[in-house]
């Protein structure tokens, strides 16, 4: 029997078990990222913004990625990746219908219920946009839920910038505000240039009832965090998504232990009360 | 459109700074209005002043030889710009060229340097807000060179 079509694989019930889908579509974001949509079959694939799957390239590996579609859309699972390593650079060579396990969802989700009749603020850096994505739909398509709304987003050029269509769709609405910075750039870019926590002091909200979310490298996540510290944001309304090696996803084999935490079953979101202690220790 | 007094008693920089402090930097400011693609100063040209900007962004540049120019920042409303004023030789490293239509206030320096070498109380005033200007741009600077977004190869 082959293993597609094995009604055991399919019901995906054992978390270790991955669930097979088809590749139904592949293309680039910019020269380095991707996104993969996969089938989920008839049912769909329900899932919370920010959390992730582990996605199994057969005969080279697994890695979690984030989740980057609308999780309003069950029928149409999206994850953008970056092809860095061995399994995300096999990923890019796979062709529409090829199939890849994939074990999930995962993790604790975005608390976008947190952020109900407040400010939201996303700062994301880099591929960051990506597990943001989610979150940013399921607020736009509740959008009359939340007060401003502020994406502010750092790459590090402007052929970098990922979901470009959509960044200038959002930033084109009357109610929410878009700010776009690039570490470098010639003359040709008409943006702001410049880490994106220089965008927090100018970004339009109230601190004091604001609700954070932010992914991106952690050193970027840090200094946002404390940028918007620094703003008069709560540190326990700040949430971000933090990034270990994860391997089993449900916390049982401790690759991506966090202090107290494994980031796995735990996380990946976090609020930045509590895991700002740990940010500054090496050994964690 | 603004007067000076108002420009810098509303703007960030000079929150909370006396009286008689804002009167004199009103004392030396000369108000400018900067179209598109001009430049504000040019690298290596005589730094005599600092801008205190309030409409507009502006690029800090700096020309690459054949890469042509690199903007290494922008900077907007609520920024200060330029501390070569302070220091000798007093050119400025860069250029600074208006990405939209800018208007700024220009502070005479060699005023203001007299003043912080008589009055203190002022000099350390100022000195003690441009200390945070420079603190941040070079943090944020650092967090540039580290590339962040890079794969680490």
């Amino acid at each position: 029997m082959a293993l597609a079509t094995d009604p055991a694989r399919l019901t995906g019930a054992d978390p270790m078990v991955p669930r097979f889908m088809a590749l139904r579509d592949i293309w680039d974001d910019t020269d380095d990222t991707f996104t993969m949509e996969l089938d989920p079959g008839p049912g769909g694939f329900s899932f919370r913004p920010g959390q992730f799957n582990m996605l199994y390239v057969f005969g080279v590996g697994e890695v979690p990625i984030s989740i980057s579609g609308d999780p309003s859309v069950p029928g149409l699972l999206l994850h953008t990746v970056r092809g860095v390593g061995p399994v995300t650079t096999a990923m890019r060579d796979l062709v529409v219908g090829d199939l890849i396990g994939v074990r999930g969802p995962f993790g604790v989700p975005w608390p976008v219920g947190l952020a109900s009749s407040r400010d939201v603020v996303f700062v994301a850096g880099g591929i960051g946009l990506a597990p943001l994505r989610p979150a940013l739909y399921h607020v736009l398509n509740h959008r009359a839920d939340y007060e401003r709304v502020t994406l502010l987003y750092g790459v590090r050029s402007p052929r970098d910038l990922l979901f470009e269509d959509e960044v200038s769709e959002w930033r084109g609405r009357f109610d929410m505000e878009v700010g776009v910075t690039v570490d470098t750039a010639d003359r040709k870019w008409r943006g702001s240039v410049g880490v994106v926590t220089k965008l927090v002091p100018r970004a339009p909200f109230d601190p004091y009832g604001t609700v954070a979310f932010i992914c991106g490298p952690e050193i970027m996540m840090h200094f946002a965090a404390e940028a918007l510290v620094k703003r008069g944001v709560r540190p326990g309304r700040i949430h971000l998504s933090m990034e270990r090696n994860m391997k089993c996803g449900i916390g049982l084999c401790g690759h991506c232990q966090f202090g107290k935490d494994f980031v796995c079953k735990d996380g990946p979101v976090f609020t930045y009360e509590s895991v700002h202690p740990r940010l500054d220790i090496r050994e964690v | 459109m603004l007067s000076p007094e108002e420009v810098l008693h509303e703007h960030p920089f000079f929150k909370g700074i006396k009286d008689q402090h804002l009167a004199f930097l009103v004392s030396v400011a000369r108000p400018l209005h900067i179209e598109p693609n001009h430049f504000m100063f040019r690298q290596g040209g005589s730094a005599d002043c600092f801008l205190v900007l309030y409409r507009g962004d502006m690029a800090i540049e700096l020309h690459v030889g054949a890469k042509g120019a690199r903007i290494i920042q922008t900077v907007g409303p609520g920024e200060v710009v330029g501390w070569s004023w302070m220091y000798p030789p007093h050119r400025w490293m860069y250029d600074g060229r208006a990405l939209n239509v800018v208007d700024c206030l220009c502070l005479d320096g060699e005023s203001v340097r007299n003043h912080m070498a008589e009055d203190h109380e002022f000099g350390f005033e100022i000195l003690r807000r441009f200390g945070e200007v420079i603190v941040e741009s070079l943090n944020r600077t650092r967090l540039q060179l580290l590339d962040v977004y890079g794969t680490g190869d």
